[in-house]
């Protein structure tokens, strides 16, 4: 139909379907701000524009609604300030504002953020922070937890309203401890109506330590390199690359839990006009591989084909299909015929072992790690001893034991996962792709496609967020094998149904713990038995679960001569059902670890009348202490003893404590009750946790840095920004080592075929890793401007030895004072002298994986008629070392409490008895609006890690692991229900308060 | 799959194209989920021009047209702020913006806190052709079943009885799986409606006063089981509510004496 649609002030003529989506039309005119969250009901509002001046989501919407309204795209708001001899008016002050706040992380929701305070700000010059959250409720972010969005809205209208805001990064002499409570407010809630106090917030409380000097970049809240392009919406994801004749490809899925392929016939399907392929277990090669993205050896077995004639889980492949259109490949979809033979399902993770169990992997191909078994269901085993656990337990005056059960949860970034794939010119296989682990992808997928992996480039755009979803080589073969059958250009993105159905979740776990405890509260042994459920298939089946208690149960080795030879037991079973498969999360079994660690504590400190903080720091690992499984088991080689230096525990819960006001509400009755509401009880909770930062021996990364004529410098890094804005801490980390601003570092990530090799993103590993890779590499580069400066100081006839030139303010300066700056070098060393080109190239391997430490506090409130739980505060006090960017830091803190609040009280999923999933969407599966979220604070203690360049260890994972047993301590300090489990459903927390009331007095 | 659109500028037009009875159409109000229009070959009519974005008082009751957005009903003044909080917590800002009043009737289920209060209301819903008014705890049951006629094209209640309601959910703004909501007139009629399951809220009691309401609520979650909680939870935990959210009535009352 002819319509014309009013797009950023200019009439577009169009003829469009009747039932195209607004969205699809936006994006298909190049207005690629406009994003997808794969999601049909607007839960999420990527896809957000401003109609009428409103904003609204446009996948709900036909393009022919559109017509004679005004729609605005974030495309129209701001653009680059520099634009070479054109003059631009530049960013929005609002999306500087979100530059400058950290709001960005991966920024697939950011243009919709930006729209939506426009809107509010041109309707509502100082709104408070109830109205921004208000108006950003519509906006779902999963990396966030809208603490910094808020900020960003505030400041922009502040800026708008003509006042003085504070730089965000304020000036910060690192050789001072900060008082930290001299803008905290004491925890009060902020002011209404905005204003420059607000904007102080940005900037985390931040204990700085005092080994190292002064400096220009590290330890400053830079702005991300990415962020400018995001705050755009440039096309920068994988999805917004266009490439002509492109297919879309549609995966057929398995309604089935359990069943055999009898028959499929695909002949209708591809006599539909506009299908270019349809393929079936009969098309591909029967090439068994895991789609875990981990290094070599895969550590876990190989059970997975791209297509087989089994199905194991209700949305398994069946078949895929390539067409012109998405609306021909779904209606392709339906002309598939399969004949199934249904078989027996498991579901229930303890009935796996049992000898009449059904079977999920019979087939011939399976490749065996370790001690898997699938004639058990057993994807892998684990077995740990550490001293003598049963000495402990008999030398202990008290045994507790209890079961715990963590559920299967999803990663849920708000980029549904998207490839693209061609063949290039010299018919190599182009695979771009929004993954973690492009590395690994390329090595995995080669076998698979029957293609060797130098005929294989992988490239990683922008990605809107991963969580460890994204580390899986989980759909790189559906574009790939339809590029291969028809030779065409494929795009593939999985919708968010299929995201729930079809992609990785959390591994669930039921997890017994006992645990020995003399009177005094020496812990004298803990044992652990997981019962760890993979799904349909075993990716990251036997390092997720043995990272369950590789962290979560080294943190508490005992006191006394416990500390020296301590007693551990941890053992694991890690099992196959027939749902969608488990895989890697952030945290990586640690959240699952610490649950059930955390509460136990909490119970064994209360029974034996002991104050709960003082009983876990009592029996907590001590800085020079072994790491307890260091010496038993390890993810990635055989184990070897490592001494944990630094560890900021203590002081952690000291400021913690202080910030939530720990002394005066634990243990007081007053605090518990709320005035004038009976059915309401306020209840504090603490959890101490740790994780880790890489994986020793077998996580490398490399950098390359070049210099340019200019005096700028381009970074190669195989390193994954998925959003955290690695790229920008390891550019802080070049520019510090080389003595110029991060503007002149330009950073390219992740191109299997120009940047060095990486491992990926995962593991906490990419500031320690990579960033030390950087380092390496850019102290090459130092090493030779420091040589080219000789050189010409020479020329000029003065005579300096090279290494005492000092690099600093893009300049060599020799030690009398005389200078070159960058760009002069540069010019030299390009077409002046001696030519060369200034680079160097570098990569990282660790022996060790310092720890990162945090005490996590929660304070909550409990309808005890319902059994509803409100969180209302969560404070993390993290060691991470030294922090190299406060801003991004904290974000990544603040986006993953909001995370794992969901994991603590409302994220689950849920299969009915013949495996169908109850969770397909995000209103089923709810993670928390801008419009519901706690009060957030992040304090960083820094302590200085000896084997990191800048003494960094990592923060992306930590905070996952103690929100949810901290909310779960605070749950019983409120109402006295002991929670195993979790979500904190209401309906288990009233069982748990009948329980209370049913029990004799 | 949608094939044709259609956007008349009165009620009788999208009537007359609604009426077609060789074209399978549908009526339609905002644009919350596509998906809701089904698989088949349909057309489309978009009600968006048809006048029907209004809100009026009529005595000692509101008028909304059936186009009134959701967001445009929250600001109104003279909605009631209980109204206004359930529309806040069931619906974010951008869908507020694009949903209407009539799609949301017709679309939403029994988890929807805005839903259940207007039903708790009385509200009566008046149906394109032939102005016909239907009140909705009537319509509800048999929605899906029984139309009134081809659209909704207002809804009315009352302004007067005093309104609460109170609600179960894993979190502040997440979907409910038990929503109590009471209205209370002056007379002391008091009409109360469950929701949080099932395709519809329910009403659980329409008494002369509310003497009763805790076994009304028990009795009408009797086998009110799903995926998301037991009948046993809501049947224990709706009286509570229900008393809470009379003594919210009751509160308010005493202080408007």
């Amino acid at each position: 139909m002819e319509i014309t649609l009013n797009i950023n002030h200019e009439d577009y003529p169009l003829n469009v379907p009747p039932n195209e989506r607004l969205m699809d039309t936006l994006r298909r005119l190049g207005f690629f701000s406009v994003k997808s969250g794969g999601c049909e009901k607007g839960e999420c509002g990527a896809c957000a524009i401003l109609f009428d001046g409103r904003p609204v989501n446009s996948c709900t919407m036909l393009t022919a609604q559109a017509e004679g309204h005004q729609i605005e795209t974030v495309e129209v708001v701001g653009e680059h300030p520099e634009q070479g001899w054109k003059k631009t008016e530049g960013l929005h002050t609002i999306q500087k504002a979100f530059v400058d706040t950290g709001a960005i992380q991966c920024g697939y929701c950011t243009p919709a953020m930006v729209l939506v305070s426009k809107a509010l700000l041109e309707k509502k010059p100082s709104p408070t922070e109830t109205e921004i959250r208000e108006a950003l409720s519509g906006v779902l972010c999963r990396c966030t937890g809208y603490l910094k969005p808020v900020q960003a809205v505030l400041r922009a209208a502040a800026i708008l309203r003509g006042e003085q805001v504070p730089p965000v990064d304020e000036p910060i002499d690192i050789s001072e401890a900060l008082d930290f409570h001299k803008d905290s407010g004491g925890g009060e809630p902020l002011p209404s109506g905005a204003g420059p106090l607000t904007e102080t917030r940005v900037f985390p409380k931040l204990k700085v330590v005092e080994a190292h000097s002064p400096m220009k970049t590290v330890g400053h809240a830079e702005p991300k390199v990415d962020a400018v392009k995001l705050v755009q919406g440039k096309p920068a994801f994988t999805a917004d690359f266009d490439k002509r004749d492109m297919l879309v490809a549609k995966v057929l899925r398995s309604p089935h839990a359990h069943a055999r392929i009898k028959h499929i016939d695909t002949s209708e399907a591809k006599a539909l006009p506009g299908v270019a392929a349809v393929l079936t277990y009969q098309d591909v090669p029967r090439v068994i591989y895991s789609t875990a993205g981990q290094s070599h050896p895969i550590p876990g077995p190989l059970d997975t084909f791209s297509l087989d004639r089994k199905v194991r889980f209700v949305g398994d492949r069946v078949a895929l299909v390539a067409a012109e259109t998405a609306e021909i490949a779904e209606a392709a979809l339906q002309l598939i015929k399969v004949d199934y033979e249904v078989l027996p399902i498991l579901l229930n993770p303890q009935k796996a072992m049992e000898e009449s169990a059904p079977i999920l992997h019979d087939e011939p191909e399976y490749v065996n790690f370790a001690d898997s078994d699938p004639t058990k269901n057993l994807a892998a085993e684990i077995k740990v001893d550490i001293g003598d656990v049963e000495k402990g337990f008999a030398e202990a005056d008290h045994i507790f034991e209890e079961t715990y059960e963590v559920p299967k949860v999803q990663q849920a970034h708000i980029e549904p996962h998207v490839v693209i794939t061609y063949w290039d010119s010299d018919d190599r296989l182009v695979i771009r792709t929004s993954t973690q682990v492009p590395f690994h992808v390329r090595r995995q997928i080669a076998p698979v496609l029957g293609l060797p992996i130098k005929r294989i480039r992988v490239i990683k755009p922008r990605i809107g967020g991963g969580f460890g979803g994204k580390q899986e080589v989980l759909i790189e073969d559906v574009a790939a094998h339809l590029t291969i059958a028809t030779g065409r250009p494929v795009i593939y993105e999985m919708t968010r149904e299929e995201e729930f159905i079809g992609a990785r979740t959390r591994h669930p776990m039921r997890i017994r713990l006992k645990t020995g405890v003399k009177d005094d509260g020496t812990i004298t042994a803990n044992e652990m038995y997981c019962l760890s459920d993979t799904g349909a298939y075993g990716c990251h089946a036997l390092t997720v679960t043995g990272n369950t208690g590789h962290k979560a149960m080294a943190l508490y080795v005992g006191d006394g001569p416990y500390r020296k030879d301590p007693n551990i037991r941890f053992y694991a079973d890690v099992v196959y059902t027939n749902t969608v498969p488990s895989g890697a999360y952030r945290g990586y079994g640690v959240p699952q670890g610490f649950w059930p660690v955390e509460r136990h504590m909490e119970t064994i400190a209360r029974e034996l009348g002991l104050d709960p903080i003082a009983f876990r720091l009592k029996n907590a690992l001590r800085s020079g202490e072994l790491h307890p499984f260091s010496t038993a088991w390890s993810e990635g080689r055989e184990p070897k003893p490592e001494t944990i230096y630094t560890i900021g525990l203590e002081e952690c819960v000291e400021q913690g404590r202080m910030m939530i006001g720990w002394d005066e509400k634990f243990g007081n009755d007053q605090w518990h009750s709320v005035p004038g509401k009976k059915h309401l009880r306020k209840g504090i909770g603490v959890a101490l946790v740790m994780q880790g930062t890489a994986i020793p021996y077998l996580d490398m990364g490399g950098a390359s840095i070049k210099m340019n004529d200019d005096g700028s410098f381009n970074l190669l890094v195989g390193a994954t920004d998925l959003g955290t804005g690695s790229d920008t801490v390891l550019g802080q980390m070049a520019a510090e080592t080389l003595g110029v601003p991060l503007e002149d570092i330009l950073v390219y990530s992740s191109d299997t075929d120009f940047t060095p090799f990486d491992k990926g993103a995962y593991a906490s590993s990419t500031t320690y890793i990579s960033g030390t890779a950087v380092v390496k590499a850019a102290e090459k580069v130092a090493e030779r401007i420091r040589a080219r400066a000789a050189l010409m100081f020479g020329e000029d006839g003065i005579d300096v030895n090279p290494a005492e030139i000092l690099l600093e303010e893009r300049k060599a300066i020799a030690p009398t004072g005389e200078s070159f700056n960058f760009a002069e070098i540069g010019l030299h060393a390009l077409h002046q002298t001696d030519q060369e080109q200034i680079m160097g190239v570098a990569s990282h391997m660790s022996p060790v994986a310092p720890p990162p430490f945090a005490a996590q506090f929660a304070e909550v409130t409990v309808d005890i008629d319902s059994g509803m739980v409100t969180v209302d505060k969560l404070v993390m006090a993290v060691d991470s070392g030294v922090i190299i960017n406060p801003v991004t830091a904290s974000g990544q803190i603040e986006g993953g409490m909001s995370q794992s609040l969901g994991y603590a009280v409302s994220e689950e999923m849920v299969y009915d008895e013949k495996g169908r999933p109850r969770e397909r969407d995000l209103v089923d599966y709810h993670i928390f609006r801008s419009d519901e979220m706690p009060e957030l604070t992040t304090i960083f203690v820094e302590t200085y890690e000896p084997s990191h360049p800048f003494g960094a260890k990592a923060v992306a994972e930590i905070p996952m692991d103690g929100v949810a047993p901290a909310v779960g301590n605070a749950i019983l300090d409120a109402c006295g229900v002991s929670l195993t489990e979790i979500p904190a459903l209401p309906e288990r927390v009233w069982r748990g308060l009948k329980n209370i009331k049913s029990k004799p007095a | 799959m949608i094939q044709e659109y259609f956007r008349p500028a009165t009620v009788d037009e999208a009537v007359a194209l609604l009426q077609d009875d060789e074209k399978l159409r549908k009526p339609m109000g905002g644009g919350t989920s596509l998906s809701r229009l089904g698989l088949g070959q349909v057309g489309v009519v978009d009600l968006q021009d048809t006048g029907l974005d209004q809100i009026e008082n009529r005595g000692q009751r509101i008028m909304a047209g059936a186009m009134v957005r959701l967001e445009t009903l929250m600001t109104h003044p003279r909605v009631h702020p209980e109204i206004q909080r359930a529309i806040r917590i069931d619906v974010s800002e951008n869908i507020r913006n694009m949903a209407s009043l009539g799609g949301w009737l017709a679309s939403s289920d029994g988890r929807s806190i805005f839903t259940t209060v207007l039903l708790a209301l009385d509200t009566t819903l008046t149906w394109a052709p032939g102005d016909e008014r239907v009140r909705m705890g009537n319509w509800l049951p048999l929605r899906g079943q029984e139309s009134p006629g081809l659209f909704i094209t207002e809804a009315e209640w009352w302004m007067r009885p005093h309104l609460a309601f109170e609600y179960v959910a894993r979190s502040p703004k997440d979907r409910p799986i038990l929503i109590v909501a009471v209205a209370q007139w002056g007379s002391g009629r008091t009409r109360v409606a469950l929701g949080g399951t099932g395709e519809t809220s329910i009403i659980a009691m329409d008494g002369p006063d509310a003497s009763g309401i805790d076994v009304a609520c028990r009795d009408a979650y009797h086998d009110a089981e799903d995926p998301w909680a037991k009948a046993l939870y809501r049947r224990e935990v709706a009286p509570k509510l229900a008393l809470r959210c009379l003594d919210r009535i009751d509160a308010i009352i005493e202080s408007e004496a």
